[in-house]
């Protein structure tokens, strides 16, 4: 089990997809949800006895290296260690979720689940990689299977969504490529002139390049690319409006699955592959990378305030706290100096992918099920808005009595969103700006007014929608139904057992953490 | 885990189930839903109560402490634990007799509300949130349930969610709670990267070694977390708006307990509080116990008067912890916890029974709470009127009952702090002794109003009926604790200070305050504090007689004469706070927000990303063009229409005449021959 569990893994949802064919063939396609829900649901299983057997002062384990292309030094090589390990559990939780979120799916269902699979499989193979190689690819594979979900089955947009984050991702794909094949070669003269893909090799050989290139040292030239990549996907101000739109547009589970998985893709890679290869770099655009976390926090806050979409309010709000690991990551300048600080942002960074991807799945679970039923999700309705006459004058008010689980789930998903102690949310935002705190005092300072803002828009949205005068013309809208309970409930549960007892999460990534502290105290 | 540990935990745990259990079976129990909440609330008093007897009776004091680890990251370890020590056990018997109260005042309060279960569900996690505050043995604890407490707030506030306002209010106390908080976030964050710890008693320990300037700005920016919970200037706007919760909660929450929980945080970190941080702290504590008191002359509404008289006397408090006086800021906090939920437990009576006989009458539109709806209303509910009147007699700082001793305590530390520091100071007392006057006026205005005189709506006033047993008891109860004796046999504050002094005690302070000096110098200034304050309260009230009851003077003339120097105005419109708020920061902020989602996505993504794509596109479009009409049409095809259009032109020369082909051979013979010679 433990050569395998790793490969099942990614490619049990490849095998799902392929399995579907001749079921939809025999049985009708409408019954291809039922594969996509067993393998979701077995890489779910897999997931669960990884984390039970997952030692996490080991670092990384299961463990599988085979020699892929010879000629080129490329390696089938995966792992799993403390900074991947939470994802690969968010990845399968909320894969699994999210083919129940998509159980009404009834347009090309075949289509929809066996493209689902292939970008679940994509999600993994990016968490597990420890070959760049292979890790390129993994990440370009997902792309194409996010483009036809959003493109087909997504809003009136779809098109110009998803052709929009189809391009801004390739655009930041190719700098990444150019890095990986400025290491390959550059390494090369510190390795028996024999490139390598390999990327715990290269945390070694990164380090000793020292050509020139245009001026620039070549080490510099590599990590803009990678960031430059790594930022679009984050998505990091300036990269980030592909966001919203992609997010709007997309039906409900994939923007669960974009906005729960994929954007922490990118502060995945910073920290797996830019950190730990060219920490020098790192130090230096640490300042550079506090002022855009706290740009991210606040301009994502400011812009949700804005927003009138729940929809779209949520995303924002997505990149706000993406915003807080952004922070926590730039503590590293403080290796030296405050080894509680760099502890704390790192840590904090990493929970925060995790805790953003359950409270952000929350609160795109919960828009989409009032939109099923409704068939909008205006807070307020905009000026201009055509259909007035249908929805009538008034929009939502008062859902709560008429909702009463759903208002109590919302209220969950909306408090964490904020930041209440209790919730998970809390724990990560406060340790991320404890350690950009420790490097950086006056931009973090800056940045805790995040803290005010990201209150503002949940709660001006949560009384907008929830409270008042209930419209007679939602007389018709029911409680949240059993199915979408089931989609909820699993995350609510994290949200609360991180939000009180944080230690399982912690511990399971700090000697992750530590490993690449110790590279920076290292370096400093 | 001992028993000390468990039972100190119950005093977490015992509210939080029973917010658990109403919040998921509440649907069921409903009517019965105080069946399951009272004895939990009375469980936790008795358990208070047998430790402050503990406490009492112990000559060294009272002292548990204990700590868990929370999570730590290597270095960084989090832990959360309890200390208690007398006044926290003080702050626990409070918290827990008055929750308890309220949750038996509301019995017959709130029946027949449909949300009857989730309203004693909320009460619950307030009273959980509200005790971890109290037990706290670190900041970050602290701060953790200072968020709790202002979420079991803004729900409170938000109880009646159907309607609008409440929502409203309940987003605004929020919010401002949060910019208090953002600045207790930072200052424990500054202390922390310090002094290496969030513990309070180590950070006490070890604050005399941080740079004196860093600690008074760290030891401001917690403060700010007071200011807002304790609705101090700036951050006092949210409070009044509170009222619209249900009127049990705002003696509970946002009267006796929850605002406190700043008084009783900026007590605990008083010890590290340099003087200059603590100079700040008074200000701002005279300005809203004065400020506050003058807005509440002008109100109608019988709990808008309670919000801003309450606002005053948290004013008080901080006042006092600025001028050093904590023993007396913990002491008013104490007897105003009594007397100002007794205020608003009456107003709530008053309130109850308007609203019955509103609805008697079938009258949906008056508005219950307004004092010029009421009057005459003493022969009708006796007991109402005799236990508010004590507690106004109370507040107002009249000899006999408790506001009189922590009052002149407070009064007598400001004026000790002239007496050191001149210049400046001379404001505290003053202040202080403006806010006695006024306070004693507009209480006593509240009382004439609403049961002297004659009813001003006989309708209405037929209908009124006392309340019954369940919302008497705790108005008698807390009327008794709000006289002087509960506190000292001995009512002249010069004497003695009864058991509150011996169970509260000195605090050693570090930050450069000689304690000492201060206790000596507030003593010595008693007398004069007693007899000045004892003129200014019969001013007060005598003023509230002439005006109010006798009727002797026209308060609408007075108005008008004050209103020359825009007085009135002022206080009126509540010195246009929240309309310059409205209009510097709230309007411009969304403003401000409108203009930055427009320029982030109808500019910067509309316009400038997408110009990367039009671009492309265009030059997409030349390059196709110039591929397709000029390289493949042009060149391409040209070439071959040129060697198409050559090959035209030379078969004219494939005659098929032989003579020709010769003559061509030859030519060619004869060039190749020339060619040959002249390489040669």
């Amino acid at each position: 089990m433990e050569n395998y569990i790793l490969t099942l893994l990614i490619f049990i949802p490849v095998l799902g997809a392929i399995l579907m064919l001749p079921i939809s063939k025999l049985y009708g396609s409408s019954n291809s949800k039922y594969v996509a829900l067993g393998a979701t649901g077995i890489q779910l299983i897999l997931s669960i006895w990884l984390y039970y057997n997952f030692v996490p002062e080991n670092g990384l384990q299961f463990v599988v290296e085979k020699s892929w292309i010879d000629h080129f030094n490329i390696f089938y090589y995966i792992g799993v260690d403390g900074l991947s390990i939470p994802m690969v559990i968010l990845t399968a939780l909320l894969s699994f979720l999210c083919i129940i979120v998509s159980w009404k799916i009834d347009k090309r269902p075949l289509g929809y689940f066996s493209l689902f699979l292939l970008l679940d499989a994509g999600m993994m193979g990016v968490f597990l990689s420890l070959d760049f190689f292979l890790f390129y690819i993994f990440w370009e594979v997902m792309l194409l299977p996010m483009y036809f979900l959003i493109g087909m089955w997504g809003g009136p947009q779809r098109h110009y969504a998803a052709i929009k984050f189809f391009l801004y991702t390739l655009f930041g794909s190719v700098f990444m490529l150019l890095s990986i094949l400025a290491l390959y070669y550059y390494t090369a003269p510190f390795n028996d002139n024999v490139g390598t893909f390999n990327l715990i090799r290269l945390i070694e050989l990164a380090p000793q390049i020292d050509s020139i290139l245009w001026g620039y040292n070549i080490r510099t030239l590599i990590w803009i690319g990678l960031f430059i990549g790594f930022a679009i996907k984050v998505p990091i101000f300036p990269f980030h409006t592909w966001l919203p739109l992609a997010h709007v547009e997309a039906p409900t589970a994939i923007s669960v699955i974009l906005a729960g998985v994929l954007l922490k893709m990118g502060t995945y890679g910073l920290l797996r592959i830019s950190y730990p290869l060219l920490p020098f770099e790192a130090i230096n655009f640490a300042y550079t990378l506090a002022i855009l976390g706290v740009i991210n926090i606040l301009w994502g806050a400011v812009n949700a305030i804005a927003q009138i979409d729940m929809k779209k309010m949520v995303a924002y709000s997505s990149v706000s706290h993406m915003g807080y690991v952004i922070l926590g990551m730039a503590s590293v300048v403080s290796a030296n100096t405050s080894e509680a600080g760099i502890q704390a942002g790192l840590n904090g960074a990493v929970m925060q992918m995790f805790n953003h991807g359950t409270i952000t799945a929350m609160l795109f679970i919960l828009v989409g099920v009032l939109y099923d039923q409704a068939h909008h999700r205006w807070i307020v309705f905009p000026d201009n808005y055509k259909d007035q006459e249908v929805a009538g004058k008034l929009g939502f008010g008062g859902l709560a009595s008429k909702m009463p689980v759903f208002n109590a789930l919302i209220i969950i998903a909306f408090f964490a969103g904020l930041g209440l102690p209790a919730l998970s949310g809390f724990i990560s935002e406060a340790l991320c700006f404890i350690g950009g705190f420790s490097a950086f005092k006056i931009i973090t300072i800056i940045g805790t007014l995040g803290i005010l803002l990201n209150a503002v828009y949940f709660l001006r949205a949560y009384q907008r929608v929830f409270t008042g005068t209930f419209n007679k013309k939602y007389d018709y809208l029911k409680d949240i139904s059993t199915r979408e309970l089931i989609t909820v409930l699993p995350i609510t549960f994290f949200v609360f057992l991180f939000g009180v007892y944080p230690s399982p999460l912690i511990n399971m990534i700090k000697h992750s953490v530590q490993d690449i502290i110790s590279i920076f105290q290292a370096a400093m | 885990m001992n028993f000390n540990d468990i039972r100190i935990l119950s005093y977490l745990f015992l509210p939080l189930l029973s917010f658990l259990v109403l919040i998921f079976f509440g649907c069921k129990i409903k009517d019965k839903s105080h069946l399951f909440a009272l004895p939990i609330i009375g469980l936790t008093l008795l358990n208070s109560l047998s430790l402050l007897f503990k406490s009492l009776f112990n000559n060294h004091g009272l002292h548990l402490e204990n700590s868990f680890e929370w999570f730590n990251t290597g270095s960084l370890i989090v832990s959360l634990g309890y200390m208690i020590d007398n006044v926290s056990v003080l702050m626990l018997c409070v918290v827990s007799l008055i929750s308890f109260l309220v949750h038996l005042y509301s019995l017959e309060y709130m029946k027949g509300d449909s949300g009857y279960s989730r309203y004693y569900a909320y009460l619950g996690i307030f009273t959980f949130s509200m005790n971890g505050i109290v037990l706290s043995d670190s900041l970050i604890m602290m701060y953790i349930f200072w968020e709790l407490v202002g979420l079991s707030s803004f729900l409170l506030i938000g109880f009646w969610f159907e309607k609008n306002n409440p929502p409203l209010a309940a987003n605004k106390a929020f919010l401002t709670n949060r910019v208090g908080d953002i600045g207790m976030f930072i200052g424990i964050m500054i202390l922390f990267f310090n002094l290496e710890t969030f513990n309070i008693n180590s950070i006490i320990d070890s604050a005399s070694s941080m740079n004196h300037q860093l600690l008074t700005f760290s030891g401001l920016l917690v403060f700010m977390g007071a200011v807002g919970k304790s609705a101090q200037f700036p951050l006092h706007i949210w409070l009044p708006d509170a009222m619209e919760g249900p009127t049990p909660v705002s003696a509970l929450i946002h009267a006796a307990t929850m605002v406190a929980a700043g008084v009783y945080m900026t007590f605990r970190i008083f010890p590290f509080l340099t003087p200059e941080c603590l100079s700040v702290i008074a200000i701002i504590g005279g300005v809203t116990a004065l400020g506050a008191a003058i807005i509440a002359i002008t109100r109608n509404d019988i709990k808008a008067v309670l919000a801003y008289s309450t606002i005053s006397q948290l004013g008080y408090m901080i006042m006092a912890l600025g001028v050093g006086a904590h023993m007396y800021a913990f002491f008013h906090l104490v007897t105003h916890a009594m007397f100002k939920a007794c205020l608003f437990l009456c107003s709530g009576s008053v309130i109850h029974a308007m609203h019955h006989s509103l609805h008697h009458i079938d009258d949906h539109h008056t508005n219950p709470q307004d004092m010029n709806n009421m009057g005459g209303l003493k022969e009708k509910m006796p007991i109402t009127h005799a236990t508010m009147l004590v507690s106004a007699l109370a507040i107002s700082g009249v000899p006999f009952f408790s506001g009189f001793l922590s009052k002149d305590g407070i009064l007598a530390a400001t004026l000790s702090y002239n007496h050191m520091y001149h210049g400046w100071t001379i404001m505290l007392p003053i202040a202080g002794f403006g806010a006695a006057m006024i306070t004693a006026f507009y209480m006593f205005r509240l009382i004439f109003k609403t049961f002297y005189g004659k009813p001003n709506i006989n309708k209405i006033h037929d209908h009124i009926y006392e309340s019954p047993l369940p919302m008497t008891i705790p108005l008698i109860l807390l009327s008794s604790l709000s006289l002087a004796f509960v506190f000292t046999l001995n009512v002249n504050p010069l004497v003695a200070n009864g058991w509150f002094e011996h169970l509260v005690g000195d605090v050693k302070h570090v930050a450069g305050l000689d304690m000492h000096l201060i206790r000596h110098q507030i003593h010595e200034q008693h007398n004069l504090a007693m007899y000045l304050s004892l003129i200014v309260v019969s001013i007060g009230i005598a003023m509230s007689v002439i005006f109010y009851y006798l009727r002797k003077v026209d308060v609408d003339k007075v108005a008008n004469m004050l209103n020359i120097f825009g007085l009135y105005s002022l206080s009126k419109n509540k010195f246009y706070i929240d309309e310059l708020y409205n209009l510097f920061l709230y309007r411009p902020f969304m403003k401000f927000s409108k203009l930055a989602s427009i320029i982030d996505w109808d500019y910067y993504d509309q316009k400038f990303i997408d110009s990367w794509g039009w671009i492309t596109i265009g030059i997409s479009r030349i390059s196709g063009n110039a591929d397709y009409n000029i390289l493949d049409q042009k060149i391409v095809d040209g070439t071959s229409h040129l060697i198409n259009f050559t090959s035209k032109k030379l078969k004219k020369i494939q005659s098929g005449i032989i003579q020709n082909y010769l003559l061509g051979g030859f030519m060619c013979l004869v060039i190749i021959f020339l060619l040959i010679q002249q390489f040669n």
